[in-house]
């Protein structure tokens, strides 16, 4: 047991891959490092799937991609409304690179999402886009009277907003990851074959594409709120 | 911490260009064992370059993927429209067309019945013209035929009185047994004779 703890331990501490040598040493963490692979993982296949494509008597390689990239950018679209459609690009994104990020783990690699780094930049990401939504759709005047609506007394639970909703973002994806890890650890420990199988297609695949849905889905419904008048 | 990450990263960094992350882990699990609650939730620079590779891989996002796959549908959509415009205006031509020509059908018929009354008109007038010609021509034969034959009858009747005249003359001079004298005297007579005689017929 003091082993399966010790190597639980060793797969959730962030490790530094490399040190960039200037300003006393900058450690790369093996999270970015991963997201750097599934970067160019994505890039690649992106590059290598839009290929040569026509306008008439297309491949299915081509109508598969354009029916791929069109569902999911008109999910994200659907979920952030009419006017906050041009935020689509940028979530469909997050929601790709957390889906893989999720779910890379089956591929021997550490989940980029299992350091608090990544989900916080991305929550912070989120955050900072629903208010620069705000301010673009209302002007700094309007973004500014967004906190005291609906009335004046709920003012300071609209700036401990600004906290608790990247917080709660950058966590939800934290934990869901981490505990996903730990469990099917656990599992792996009590019965190594068949039954981490099962449980693995529910926490690692699952749950991971599910997390992700669930990061954009609350970011586009923030960014929703947040235009709106 | 830094100084910490510092200490590993170097390890890290002279081991990482042999062999793979594997060793470096190990490394650097030795190392920070003691302070590893710590390590499982820092936060730091990697902050930054997590946030640097999102917009990075939202940038090429929109190159290599969103971007050639908008356009292709947009480019679909435009020579659709395009088809959808040059389709339209060939039915429109056509549909004038179609109305031209049956505009001129429509003369055209017009056209063939005036031509063919006036044909029948003709050929009546012509028929009627004949069939009168004909019927003219008839009774002109007709009517001469008639005088002629008339006339053959005169000349018939005159000549069979002559000869009665003749014969009755001979018979007389027969019976008589001697001639008639003063022929001319009695010429009258059997004029006057056959006259009675033709009307008593």
């Amino acid at each position: 047991m003091e082993a399966v703890a010790e190597h639980i331990q060793e797969e959730l501490n962030v490790q530094t891959v490399f040190t960039i040598p200037i300003f006393g040493g900058i450690g790369v963490a093996e999270s970015v490092v991963v997201t750097w692979i599934i970067m160019g993982v994505l890039i690649l296949v992106s590059i290598l799937l839009t290929r040569g494509f026509k306008t008439r008597n297309i491949s299915k390689r081509q109508a598969a991609v354009e029916l791929c990239v069109t569902k999911l950018l008109g999910l994200v679209e659907s979920m952030l409304g009419e006017e906050g459609a041009q935020y689509a690009g940028y979530l469909t994104t997050v929601l790709l690179y957390i889906g893989v990020a999720n779910i890379i783990g089956i591929f021997g690699f550490k989940s980029p999402t299992k350091d608090l780094n990544v989900t916080l930049a991305l929550a912070l990401m989120s955050i900072v886009l629903v208010q620069a939504a705000a301010i673009r759709a209302k002007g700094v005047k309007g973004w500014l009277k967004g906190f005291t609506q609906p009335i004046a007394v709920v003012t300071p639970f609209n700036i401990l907003d600004l906290i608790t909703r990247p917080l709660s973002l950058c966590m939800r994806l934290f934990g869901n990851v981490l505990g996903a890890f730990v469990i099917m650890k656990l599992i792996e420990q009590v019965l190594p074959v068949v039954l981490p199988a099962v449980f693995s297609l529910y926490f690692d695949l699952f749950d991971g594409l599910l997390q992700a849905y669930v990061f954009v889905f609350l970011t586009s419904l923030y960014i929703k709120e947040a235009i709106e008048e | 911490m830094s100084n910490r990450s510092t200490e590993c990263g170097e390890a890290a960094g002279r081991r990482i260009t042999n062999e793979e992350g594997v060793t470096v882990n190990y490394c650097e699990r030795r190392k920070t064992e003691v302070k590893r609650d710590k390590q499982m939730l820092r936060i730091d620079i990697n902050l930054i370059f997590t946030v640097i590779n999102i917009l990075l891989l939202a940038l090429a996002f929109r190159i290599f993927l969103f971007g050639p796959v908008k356009k292709i549908i947009a480019k679909r959509q435009e020579e659709a429209d395009e088809e959808y415009e040059k389709a339209r205006v060939s039915r429109q031509e056509a549909d004038e067309l179609k109305e031209q020509y049956n505009t001129t059908l429509t003369k055209l018929e017009e056209e063939k019945k005036e031509t063919l009354m006036t044909a029948r008109k003709n050929a009546d007038a012509e028929y009627r013209r004949i069939v009168q010609n004909a019927e003219d021509k008839a009774a002109t034969i007709r009517s001469d035929a008639l005088t002629q034959a008339e006339s053959t009858r005169h000349q018939v009747l005159k000549r069979a009185e002559r000869e009665i005249a003749d014969m009755v003359l001979e018979a007389t001079e027969k019976m008589t047994g001697k001639a008639v004298s003063g022929k001319s005297v009695n010429m009258a007579l059997y004029d006057e004779f056959l006259n009675k005689a033709g009307d008593k017929k």
